[in-house]
């Protein structure tokens, strides 16, 4: 990759539910530019990292270090300003047009109406999206749709970051397959960081630079 | 009947019915979905509210009214209370359900994207519990609706009003027009918050993704309802009374007592300035009456004088209407203004035809027969010490069975045959137009209830006038010119109003003369 930099710093990170241990004096780096695939059984704990990363948990013992920031409580919302978060499913808000559901950052954000139109109209056609879906609810759009408007979702803010929970598990191999290469020429186009979850290791090889094992 | 007055009296309900309601619906709402969010957030807040909700819904309507007279009084704000305490349990659940169940999923995918604790609910949570805090919403407005008519029992008025005149006056039609009144009005609201559930069209509103025609739509519901709430306070026009000449009539809820409190009423509005607000049919009589006259509530009414005595004073020697006056006067700075010359006092009666049949003319012929007897009684005459309580201490009756019943069906049980004896009073048309014996009270159990008009000092104080006006009325009424003016209501079916204006036009003929 083009640089070294670190950009996630997990370093010896406890972290157990109630008294299940899941993840004990775990480390990992993670370079800028990176496309990192948490693979491993379930239960092993991938999904909790990612959670770590963007600070939906917080460990009870060792520190993830974000752009050589530490992540806590009170700074974990500005931090997740600056990540994407893709979904399995794209678990799109349902009660909101896709339209309003790709610009959901901006807004947290609060950008101009101009600015997000013109944000969602750059990113359309990189995903194969159509106009005429952007006034319809998710539960009008196909499995492959939806999982494309969560993508959009997920990067319209310019993330440094995406973290992607199996996004494409519940898909048919050929949806899966045509995500696949859009989320990899994504990743090159942007140089983005992308951080996902996968089960699969065929998936995991076809998109990781790195493979961690857990 | 006549029918201009007749639908302006249902507009008056109608316009209360609507206030009444809508105003505890939007108090229900603001707290209900308030205290369904708090104790969403706070697992300490459910441990306690929850249960409270329950408790307070599992506690009969009619007592909860009456367990707050002593606090709040009688009217607008005891039911408010009541109708918002009932209502809050619907909308309490499904605010808390409508919340926790919003897909986790959801949340996480909100929380992960950066929404700070505010913006999850307002973007995420609160949208998504909408579809189920408006079925509440449409529960609870059905039973608010419903339970308003309730509210007429304590003088708060409302389409209930109707049905309650009808049931102490023996006047069917008032029932059949007030309950439908209220079923149109219940299916009117359940249509309304109807509208903003169906298609999602409140949460597409709020989410700023609702079509035009769905807006419309909505919007014209509101226009409808804000224009109807308009033309109710227009029409009923609660404000002005506040600082005009006023006083606030009441009368029990039985059939004579409309007719003495619609007389006392015209006399003031025809002789003085001074506006009346009649508060008539109030449930529970002495009991919610005499208290609200105590805090000011209401300002005069008829009670009788037996009751007075034994009831309100607890007396139990002789009665002394010289020392009732003197201590309705000390206790309660309340006067006695002469009595009206009737005496409507309890009595027995049992079928003409039975009382022939086995020789009963006396209550003590009646003890001997009283094992062939199903006695039919309001539930306050076996309530109340002075009745029948003491009744059976003086006359061992052992009636076959006891039936107690609303003091309005008492007549009707006995035309059925479902009972063959029952408390009558001697003003009651019904006596004559069912063909019915008064026995004899020969050991002259029951006291006299001689009927006379309470009203509060202060009142007197403002309105000086007004004691020489009502003592007119001394005197005036006997036994039976008040049950020929009952049956003139409960079985030629005329107004309390026209009643009163025909008494009081022969009372000023015979003045002139």
């Amino acid at each position: 990759m083009s640089n070294n930099k670190k950009v996630v710093a997990v370093n010896d990170v406890t972290f157990s539910y109630d008294d299940k241990i899941v993840l004990k004096d775990f480390s990992l780096n993670i370079d800028a530019g990176s496309f990192v695939c948490l693979t491993g059984e379930s239960g092993c704990g991938k999904s909790t990292l990612l959670r770590l990363m963007n600070g939906l948990l917080i460990p009870q013992q060792g520190d993830i270090y974000i752009d050589g920031k530490r992540l806590t409580a009170d700074n974990a919302i500005d931090n997740r300003r600056r990540i994407g978060y893709i979904l399995q499913e794209g678990a799109l808000f349902p009660h909101l047009t896709v339209y309003q559901n790709m610009i959901y950052c901006l807004t947290l954000l609060n950008m101009s109406t101009e600015a997000c139109q013109k944000r969602i109209d750059e990113l359309l056609p990189l995903v194969n999206l159509s106009q005429d879906l952007l006034d319809l609810f998710p539960d009008q759009l196909s499995g492959g749709q939806r999982q494309r408007v969560g993508i959009i979702r997920g990067i319209a803010h310019r993330p440094d970051i995406v973290l992607m929970d199996e996004p494409f598990s519940a898909l048919d191999p050929e949806t899966r397959e045509s995500l696949q290469d859009l989320v990899k020429s994504i990743h090159q186009q942007t140089n983005t960081t992308f951080v996902m979850v996968t089960h699969s290791l065929s998936e995991a090889e076809k998109l990781g630079t790195k493979i961690v094992n857990m | 009947m006549d029918l201009i007055d007749r639908i302006g009296y249902f507009l008056t309900l109608f316009s209360e019915h609507l206030l009444i309601s809508f105003l505890a619906m939007l108090i229900v709402s603001v707290f209900g979905i308030a205290i369904g969010i708090w104790v969403f957030y706070s697992a300490k807040a459910r441990r306690i509210i929850m249960p409270s909700v329950n408790f307070l819904y599992t506690i009969p309507s009619i007592a909860m009214f009456g367990l707050l007279i002593p606090i709040v009084g009688i009217g607008l704000q005891n039911a408010l209370i009541v109708l918002v305490l009932y209502g809050l349990l619907p909308i309490v659940h499904s605010t808390y359900s409508g919340m926790k169940e919003v897909p986790y999923n959801l949340v996480d995918a909100a929380k992960g994207l950066g929404s700070t604790p505010l913006q999850l609910f307002r973007h995420i949570y609160f949208p998504l519990a909408l579809p189920s805090i408006l079925s509440g919403l449409r529960i609870t407005t059905v039973m608010v609706i419903a339970l308003t008519g309730l509210a007429a029992l304590i003088g708060a008025g409302g389409l209930g009003q109707a049905i309650f005149r009808g049931l102490n006056t023996m006047n069917t039609s008032l029932i059949v027009t007030g309950s439908l009144g209220i079923s149109l009005f219940a299916i009117l609201g359940d249509k309304f918050v109807g509208t903003l559930e169906n298609k999602n069209n409140l949460q597409r509103i709020i989410s700023r993704n609702a079509q035009p025609s769905q807006k419309h739509f909505i919007y014209i519901n509101i226009a409808i309802l804000t224009t109807l709430l308009v033309m109710s306070l227009a029409y009923i026009n609660p404000f002005t009374s506040a600082k005009e000449r006023v006083v606030t009539i009441a009368s029990k809820p039985m059939s004579e007592q409309y007719i003495l409190g619609e007389i006392m009423s015209q006399l003031i509005e025809n002789e003085t300035n001074i506006n009346v607000i009649r508060q008539f049919g109030i449930g529970g009589g002495t009991t919610n009456i005499h208290p609200a006259l105590l805090s000011g509530d209401l300002d005069m009414y008829v009670e009788y004088t037996g009751t007075a005595w034994m009831n309100v004073l607890n007396q139990k020697s002789q009665l002394d209407f010289g020392q009732l006056q003197q201590q309705y006067q000390e206790n309660y700075q309340l006067q006695w203004l002469g009595l009206l010359g009737m005496n409507n006092t309890y009595a027995i009666a049992i079928p003409q035809s039975i009382a022939a049949k086995k020789q009963i003319k006396t209550y003590s012929d009646l003890v001997r027969h009283s094992g062939d007897f199903d006695f039919g009684a309001e539930f306050e005459f076996f309530e109340r010490a002075d009745a029948y309580p003491s009744l059976i201490k003086v006359y061992p009756f052992k009636f076959a069975k006891l039936h107690e019943m609303d003091i309005s069906l008492r007549y009707k049980a006995i035309e059925e045959g479902k009972v063959n004896a029952i408390d009558a009073f001697t003003t009651d048309a019904q006596i004559e137009a069912l063909s019915l014996q008064v026995l004899v009270d020969d050991k002259h159990f029951f006291p006299d209830y001689e009927a006379g008009i309470v009203i509060r000092e202060a009142v007197l104080k403002e309105y000086p006038e007004l004691s020489k006006l009502l003592m007119q009325l001394k005197g005036k009424i006997s036994t039976d010119k008040m049950r020929k003016m009952n049956y003139q209501l409960e079985v030629l079916k005329e107004t309390p109003k026209a009643i009163a204006q025909e008494f009081l036009a022969t009372l000023r003929n015979k003045d002139e003369q």
